[in-house]
């Protein structure tokens, strides 16, 4: 292999836990905006929300180059492959973090109501996930991604305690309504971040171990 | 030596029976050889001591190549049986047949392989029980210090009014200093058995040395030493385990002043150079002697085991720092002169 494509693999790589990180901080942004109410923190997210589409960008253009001038085969392609899927779920995980600091202002003045859903319980399962399923691509370890893909039933089981929750507080106080229709809002976003980790975990076992298991495609042989 | 047949008659039918052999070769071969039937009629003794002269060379040389492979064998034998019964000195010729040749030499490989896991083992056996004497004796003195005051207060000293609040306050420092050796001990057992994952990301160097330099300035400000962030204030991205880094450095800048004399000065920053940063923290403290400069990452190892009680060190501190920046495919580099002070660096992938 020469040393162009090496660089080009490389910077491939390095992009793309560039915008891992980025998410990541991302994420963490976003939640702590929600548990505290601080609309101003809010800002960090779209700012960053900015730089994540650059990334998303950039990394579509290295793709296009690296499979336009070196047609990789075998490991390398599957790096390339991976990173077109990553980067994807990435970009919407980036979306979704702006979607939940969209939930800032208006539940800013239900503190109590957003504590007593527990939601920042969910959210932390969520973004370990996600902290997880970069770690894994990074570490390339299968086996931790393979772990990150049984966490998502957790946060489905959770999403649909914390709906029926909502729905109780709405019924009892006609005031929730609204920042309750937020809060369900909220959950399913956090519910759609589980389901891009997951996702990105599932591109890492194809990554490493060659094999697809998305839709339990491993279970139908 | 053996020979091949040791029963004379026996001999003396194969001598004959090579000397007929020979006669009949050369019979075969008379008109090749252009030999006339006369001189063999007439050499039929000659034909036959030629053939068992032929039987007793061949024997001969046969008999001193089974001998040789024998005595090798012989050889390999009493190596092995040396070798089982400890005696790891041992060294096997490899000579003889290229089968007996490989045999010696894998045997050679074996050994020597066989003594470096032996030396490795008790290297590890001996460290382990040098630290876990360590480990005892650390974990003795702040719990025998503890039962000190608390027994001294028990016998009456706690109705005393000019001690008991000494004596308690020393107990609760000893009981902290205990919590953070035990702390130490778990963090550098979970990061030696590879139980620790590290989170790597890219993060800004500049403002994270910033923020953490401006964090540890209440402990420096308690002993009046000036702290300072010396690098340029621009994004610069490098990949590391942000919490891991922070816990690294955290220990070097402590590290710098428990060292550095009140009035000192202490610098962390870093210098960008193509693809990596070079972190550095240094200070003008009393630094380290050369001949302890190879020692001191290694757990409990103390410069001055006085002075490093008492400004409260567990011996742990830069054997995590140490692990740490190992992880981060780095090495931590130490330089130092004694009364004029020391700077730890290591670099990070930018």
């Amino acid at each position: 292999m020469h040393r162009h494509f090496e660089d080009l693999l490389e910077k491939l790589r390095s992009n793309l836990i560039k915008m891992g990180s980025l998410v990541d901080s991302q994420l963490d942004l976003a939640f702590r905006a929600l548990h505290d109410g601080d609309v101003g923190e809010t800002e960090k997210v779209y700012e960053s929300e900015k730089k994540v589409n650059q990334f998303d960008n950039l990394l579509d253009q290295q793709v296009d180059e690296i499979m336009a001038l070196e047609q990789p085969v075998a490991t390398d392609l599957r790096l390339v492959v991976s990173a077109i899927k990553i980067n994807h779920e990435l970009e919407r995980i980036g979306d979704v973090a702006v979607n939940i600091a969209q939930r800032v202002e208006p539940l800013k003045n239900y503190h109590g109501f957003v504590r007593a859903t527990a939601i920042l319980e969910m959210g932390d399962v969520a973004r370990r996930m996600v902290h997880d399923s970069i770690d894994s691509f990074i570490h390339a370890d299968a086996e931790l991604a393979r772990r990150i893909c049984k966490e998502d039933d957790v946060v489905d089981e959770m999403n649909r305690q914390k709906f029926h929750f909502v729905i109780g507080e709405m019924k009892k106080n006609p005031d929730f309504v609204e920042p309750g229709a937020h809060l369900i809002v909220a959950l399913k976003h956090i519910e759609r971040i589980a389901d891009h980790a997951t996702n990105i975990a599932e591109d890492v076992v194809f990554l490493v171990d060659a094999k697809i298991i998305k839709h339990h495609a491993a279970d139908n042989g | 030596m053996t020979r091949l047949f040791s029963d004379y008659k026996t001999r003396i039918a194969i001598a004959i029976a090579a000397g007929a052999v020979v006669y009949l070769l050369l019979l075969i071969l008379e008109d090749l050889l252009s030999l006339q039937a006369t001189f063999l009629e007439n050499h039929l003794v000659i034909t036959a001591i030629v053939g068992a002269s032929l039987f007793y060379i061949f024997e001969e040389v046969f008999l001193s190549f089974r001998n040789r492979q024998t005595k090798i064998l012989n050889t390999i034998v009493d190596a092995l049986q040396r070798i089982s019964a400890g005696d790891l000195s041992v060294r096997l010729p490899e000579s003889g047949t290229p089968e007996l040749r490989r045999i010696g030499k894998l045997v050679n490989q074996i050994v020597g392989n066989l003594k470096e896991d032996i030396a490795k083992l008790e290297k590890l056996e001996r460290v382990r029980s040098e630290f876990l004497a360590n480990v005892s004796h650390e974990l003795r003195t702040p719990i025998f210090s503890i039962q000190g005051f608390i027994e001294t207060l028990i016998d009456g000293a706690i109705d005393d009014e000019n001690v008991n609040r000494d004596f308690l306050q020393k107990a609760y420092q000893h009981s902290e200093r205990l919590n953070t050796l035990l702390n130490d001990l778990i963090e550098i057992s979970r990061i030696e058995s590879g139980e620790m994952r590290m989170s790597f990301r890219y993060f800004d160097i500049s403002q994270f040395l910033s923020t953490l330099t401006e964090e540890m300035q209440p402990i420096a400000k308690k002993k009046d030493i000036l702290l300072e962030y010396r690098s340029d204030s621009h994004e610069v991205l490098v990949l590391g385990d942000r919490d891991r880094l922070r816990q690294a450095i955290s220990n070097l800048i402590d590290n710098s002043i428990k060292y550095t004399d009140r009035g000192g000065k202490i610098e962390v920053g870093f210098a960008e150079l193509p693809n990596s940063v070079r972190v550095f923290v240094r200070d003008n403290g009393t630094g380290i002697g050369e001949e302890h400069l190879a020692r001191i990452f290694e757990r409990f190892y103390r410069v001055d085991k006085d002075r490093s009680r008492s400004v409260g060190g567990t011996g742990l501190g830069l054997a995590i720092v140490k692990h740490i920046v190992e992880a981060h495919n780095s090495k931590i580099e130490v330089k130092s002169e004694v009364g004029k002070g020391s700077e730890f660096s290591f670099f990070l992938k930018k």
